[in-house]
């Protein structure tokens, strides 16, 4: 976060995300708009996230009204061609990926005037977890803790934050085939859905919304739509198919005894929002405990802290000490060293397997590191992404190294089932798995299944050597003897044109197991943009298009991630539910969980349900206050309901602040004319010249501030030769403070305020300021 | 060719000799932290001046300065830091509490303001924040 470039009018004009799911497989669109509205010729940058699952399948480009073609190229090549392009006035663009879920795209020698337009397909394979599908789409990158040159991102790519960046996006999903009728509802954002015969669309209520939280879809479908999917497709000499399930396991007996530690991230950037959801996972995890397991409890930030010296029995007393503790967490330890907490995590196994339980916002930049050590470790971690633009990478990262598994729990959203999902994952019979495909495959992914979870859906890869006939089986044997069988037929894929799809995607899952070499090889075979890949277009120019000089750089900053830190609260935020099975509209004034048909409430969840729309308190049922009541006689720090609504009155006070406290203006200078007079209302106005945050003065305001009417004629004219009033204003301070008489100022105002004129002042623009300034100072 | 005129290097050579990328090495000059190199387009070229700002970039990021503060310390400008309090010295913070949930911290001797100043500007936050 070590850079804050501030563009006039952000070069990134507008985002629009779009997508097709058909079912577990999906196709997002994310179309880019950069336009150069400055004089200059200039370098756009932007690190954005993408799911950490997604696939990029292509890059269409568009400067202006010409469509170019770019191609993957090893790292190394791609990276001297684009130099080689933009030193040479060439345009050019290069997309590289910058850690997990994360792309660094350069548009180089973009020149004044000129639009281009990126519209990237990415392949999605989700997952679904019980009679959920969850699609998550990020918009932002929140701050992260650490070096993130270590994590391996050029000092180019490093993302930075704005507070008040006003990044759009628009959205527009459209869910077919088996999802076209599944109840869908967003935590996150208010969304509309239409149902048309073939396709059910969802777009956002609002228009376009900042980008500032994860956009969130949660499509709960039928038994029918979550039936075992069978795919083939023909990829090089032989086929490729992939094969998915949802095992269901249930009706196992467990008898306790397991070891579990449960970490709290309880560092700086967890504050607000995402701390009192850990609180609330914390809570209904030791709820979940039996009398028979260990556990202990550790929480970091800068440092971890065991609260007991071992594993201590999950027996009554264990389980209150731990609740008063939970009771007493907050993001105030510091900075966000995961992996001490996890070291400490892993030295607490004694002679039995442990698990370890996870929450976290996962805003720290060391992933690869991580995931190696807790590869190694052999222990399970089973995350809990919090927060609402939590850092997926990280949370998944953690659980696929180490046979996990993760959830993601939006502060709308009711932590208690999701932590009982974990649960059942942790208490599940381990499980023989073995696969039989039509063909013997040439190679398999996962080479052998490590984890089977009930109702969470595995998806299995194979490379055939020839076009497989008939039936797909999955074998299960349970710890307890149970035997379970389930077939699928591979069907071929339907559509011919993006046949290449399925072989690419699977590709994509492959480099990750391969030497560097072979997956460069890999990539550039099947064009993925990998860690050893980047994706370029070069457009030549002809020799009187090229751009003359360096382009200057403009970065794209992020707008500072919703509830970041305990900046202000999403969960004021009202979500929409819309049900595509559309239920009697007079039940809205329910909280959302009693109104899910068709499964019944989930007992005393500890969230407080999201408000409803337009409703300025959440209207309680009578079972609603009774869990209120509870909450509040628990050890438990300030009901939520009481968090938020001090949150609405700081903010409604903080805007109050901005109306009722202006910042100071310098009084008048009555008596006009003379160049000391000038200086004094400089001296006066010190601070706000040198607040970039402020606008310069106009001409209107500096003819009461004691210029001549003669030089403000010749201001004026320049303005009106097409300079802008900025640029002439701090063409005249800047001319001033050189030649006009001296300053009393502060050494950082004088200097703030110099390099601000400097910045905006072109040779031309100043050569012609100068004289009219100098003839002023000479006879004043 | 002048045979002791100052050596120069071409980008390839520049990256070579520092361990810095040719984009990272634009990056820097197009930050401000590295000066434009000499000559046009693909005829551009190095100096010793270069090289040297280069690892002193370098030396300084590996040391963990932030690359503004790079660019700072490159331009010879100087940014105060808070005085660092003397062992021994005395100071009394006041906390003011404005509301419940906000509260102004303020040494006024630092603020160089009078018990008066500090008084009006305490009932003008209060009347700002009461509001609403």
């Amino acid at each position: 976060m070590n850079e804050r470039v501030k563009p006039q009018g952000c070069v990134l004009r507008a985002t629009a995300i779009s997508g097709r799911l058909q079912g577990l497989l999906g196709e997002i669109t994310i179309a880019q708009t950069y336009r150069n509205a400055e004089p200059a010729n200039i370098e756009a940058v932007f690190t954005f996230p993408v799911p950490v699952e997604a696939v990029l399948l292509g890059v269409d480009i568009r400067i202006d009204d010409r469509v170019l073609q770019g191609r993957v190229l090893p790292k190394r090549q791609a990276e001297n061609a684009y130099e080689d392009a933009v030193s040479g006035g060439d345009g050019a663009i290069l997309l590289q990926e910058a850690g997990r879920g994360l792309y660094t795209v350069s548009v180089g020698n973009l020149l004044p005037g000129q639009t281009a337009q990126l519209r990237y397909r990415y392949a999605l394979l989700s997952v679904w977890n019980g009679d959920t599908l969850r699609l998550q789409l990020p918009t932002t990158i929140a701050p992260r803790y650490g070096d993130p040159g270590q994590a391996g991102l050029q000092p180019h790519q490093v993302p930075s934050v704005d507070l008040d960046a006003e990044n759009r996006f628009s959205l527009e999903l459209e869910l077919g085939g088996p999802l076209r009728q599944a109840v869908v509802e967003s935590p996150s954002h208010r969304i509309n859905v239409e149902v048309g015969a073939e396709v059910s669309r969802v777009g956002l209520a609002g228009g376009p919304a900042l980008m500032d939280r994860d956009f969130i879809l949660n499509i709960q479908g039928s038994a029918e739509a979550r039936a075992a999917l069978g795919l083939c497709a023909p990829d090089r000499d032989g086929w490729i198919a992939l094969a998915s399930f949802q095992p269901e396991l249930a009706g196992h007996a467990d008898v306790g005894g397991r070891d579990c530690v449960l970490i709290a991230d309880c560092s700086g950037s967890m504050a607000g929002d995402s701390i009192a959801q850990t609180r609330d996972a914390l809570l209904a995890l030791l709820d979940r405990l039996q009398p028979a397991d260990r556990f202990n409890l550790i929480a970091f930030g800068s440092q971890p802290r065991a609260f007991f010296t071992g594993l201590h029995p999950a027996d009554d007393r264990g389980l209150a000490q731990a609740r008063a503790l939970v009771a007493g967490l907050d993001a105030n330890m510091g900075g966000t060293e995961i992996g001490a907490a996890l070291q400490l995590a892993y030295r607490q196994r004694q002679g039995q397997p442990l698990d370890i339980l996870l929450m976290t916002d996962g805003e720290a930049w060391n992933v690869e590191q991580l995931a190696a050590e807790a590869r190694q470790s052999g222990c399970r971690i089973f995350a809990v992404g919090v927060g609402a633009a939590v850092a997926e990478g990280l949370v998944r990262g953690l659980a696929e190294a180490t046979g996990g598994a993760c959830e993601f729990v939006h502060p709308n959203e009711d932590m208690a089932a999701r932590i009982v999902r974990h649960f059942e994952r942790i208490r599940a019979p381990r499980a023989e798995v073995t696969m039989t495909w039509p063909v013997e495959p040439i190679r398999r992914l996962p080479e052998q299944v490590e984890r089977v979870f009930s109702g969470d859906t595995l998806h299995l890869l194979a490379w055939l050597p020839a076009r497989p006939e008939g039936p797909a089986t999955l074998n299960l044997t349970l710890s307890d003897g149970r035997r379970l069988r389930q077939g699928v037929t591979l069907e071929p894929w339907p559509v011919a044109e993006t046949a290449d799809t399925l072989p690419r995607l699977a590709a994509a899952r492959r480099i990750a197991q391969l030497s560097a070499e072979d997956a460069t090889a890999l990539a550039v075979d099947y064009q993925l943009v990998t860690p050893h890949t980047h994706f370029l277009m070069v457009d030549m120019r002809a020799e009187d298009q090229k751009a003359t000089e360096l382009p200057e750089l403009r970065t794209v900053p992020h707008r500072l991630a919703a509830g970041w830190g305990g900046v202000g609260s999403v969960m004021a935020a009202a979500p929409c539910m819309m049900d595509l099975l559309q239920e009697s509209p007079d039940h809205f004034d329910a909280p959302a969980f009693l109104r899910r048909a068709p499964s019944p409430p989930p007992p005393a969840p500890l969230v407080v349900p999201p408000p409803m729309p337009g409703a300025a308190q959440p209207s309680l049922s009578g079972g609603v206050r009774a869990m209120f009541d509870a909450l509040r006689e628990m050890a438990a720090p300030a009901p939520r309901a009481a968090q938020k609504s001090l949150l609405g009155r700081a903010k409604t006070m903080f805007d109050a602040l901005r109306k009722e406290a202006p910042p100071p203006t310098p009084p008048p200078v009555t008596t006009a004319g003379t160049p000391a007079d000038f200086a004094r209302w400089l001296e006066a106005s010190a601070a706000r010249l040198a607040d970039p945050k402020q606008p310069l003065p106009t001409l209107d305001e500096l003819a009461t501030a004691g210029l001549p009417d003669d030089l403000l004629t010749g201001l004026r004219d320049l303005v009106g030769t097409g300079e802008t009033e900025d640029a002439v204003v701090a063409a005249l301070l800047h001319a001033f403070l050189q030649h006009g008489p001296e300053c009393r100022l502060p050494r950082n105002a004088s200097r703030a305020i110099r390099a601000r004129c400097r910045k905006q002042v072109s040779a031309t623009l100043a050569a012609a300021v100068e004289p009219l300034v100098k003839t002023w100072c000479a006879t004043g | 060719m002048d045979e002791t005129a100052e050596p120069t290097f071409g980008i390839e050579e520049l990256c070579g000799l520092t361990g810095v990328t040719r984009r990272t090495v634009r990056f820097y000059t197009q930050k401000g932290l590295l000066d434009p190199p000499e000559g046009e387009r693909r005829g551009a070229y190095y100096t010793r001046r270069h090289l040297e700002q280069l690892l002193l970039i370098r030396k300084w990021q590996a040391a963990g300065v932030s690359l503004e503060r790079i660019g700072q310390l490159l331009r010879g400008e100087w940014v105060e830091l808070p005085p660092a309090p003397e062992p021994g010295t005395v100071e009394v913070w006041s906390r003011v509490t404005l509301r419940p949930g906000l509260e102004v911290h303020l040494e006024p001797g630092r603020l160089g303001l009078t018990p008066e100043e500090t008084q009006e500007l305490i009932q003008r936050l209060v009347a700002v924040t009461s509001q609403g």
